[in-house]
């Protein structure tokens, strides 16, 4: 599945390449076998407050997707939380 | 400036319009010839399903649902206004309707690529509230689809947020599908690689 040379974004070796690894994780997951839950629920996964929600509030340790004013924020209230702890 | 922001929005649209169909054209292709569903039935995926966005057709289908008696009531989501506000807000998003023989709509699902664009959250998944043909390879066909997308547009990682539950989650984490499960923030994860 692994493929160093990755094409050019939108050539058409790189589409073929984006072919290529849904056929091999195709006939994968058709080996697996149903999924036997389907049977029972309409929701599969996430709901509608995570669709509306910023990666900063669904994964907060991760800074480098924090919008500049999610980042000024997280930054003043570590500011904020290390002049609590200083003595 | 308001207008510079608008023409922004609608060429990124355009653009990730393009890269959406063409990355649902590939999946669509690169679908199994033949999956088994719930009930054992051998489906001829690759003849039988077909991708698409969620657009006015899909949006009408997706109507029925809230009225199914078979759906939790807790859901309490219309799908066509919901599709309309994430598309207005996200313009790089990830949206795939599937359908078995053209006409009966089997599972809806929305995501969109992290801010720095190399992971791609499925934000949400569901399946039609009744049991239908397609009942057990949904979730399979939503992630070929999705790490279609991520190839395309160079997402190293794919997200699934919040498994509905713990039967959901262990499907994810078989060995066959190759996710991981983040207990801290609830997702399921798998790198692109």
């Amino acid at each position: 599945m692994s493929d160093h040379k990755k094409p050019v974004p939108g050539s058409d070796e790189h589409w073929a390449w984006v072919r290529k690894r849904a056929e091999a994780r195709g006939k994968q997951l058709a080996n697996a076998g149903p999924a036997d839950f389907e049977d029972e629920c309409g929701v599969i996964s996430g709901s509608v407050k995570i669709l509306f929600a910023s990666d900063a509030e669904l994964f907060p340790d991760e800074l480098e997707n924090y919008t500049p004013e999610e980042l000024e924020a997280y930054y003043a209230k570590k500011l904020a939380e290390k002049k609590a702890d200083t003595p | 400036m308001q207008q510079t922001k608008k023409r922004t929005h609608i060429a990124t649209e355009d653009k990730h319009e393009i890269l959406r169909s063409r990355a649902r054209e590939e999946a669509s292709a690169a679908l199994p010839m033949v999956m088994r569903n719930n009930k054992g039935q051998s489906i001829h995926v690759r003849g039988e399903v077909t991708l698409s966005g969620i657009d006015f057709k899909a949006s009408i289908a997706a109507k029925q649902w809230a009225s199914s008696p078979e759906r939790l009531p807790e859901i309490g989501i219309a799908w066509p206004e919901l599709a309309t506000r994430y598309a207005r807000t996200v313009p790089k998003r990830f949206e795939l309707a599937i359908w078995h023989r053209d006409f009966f709509l089997c599972g809806l699902a929305l995501g969109k690529p992290t801010r720095n664009g190399n992971k791609l959250r499925l934000d949400f998944i569901e399946k039609s509230p009744t049991k239908n043909s397609l009942s057990g390879v949904i979730t399979d066909i939503t992630i070929i689809a999705a790490e279609a997308h991520a190839d395309a547009i160079g997402a190293s990682q794919i997200r699934i947020m919040n498994p509905i539950n713990e039967k959901v989650r262990n499907y994810y984490l078989n060995s066959d599908r190759g996710f991981s499960y983040d207990k801290r923030e609830n997702f399921c994860y798998k790198d692109l690689i």
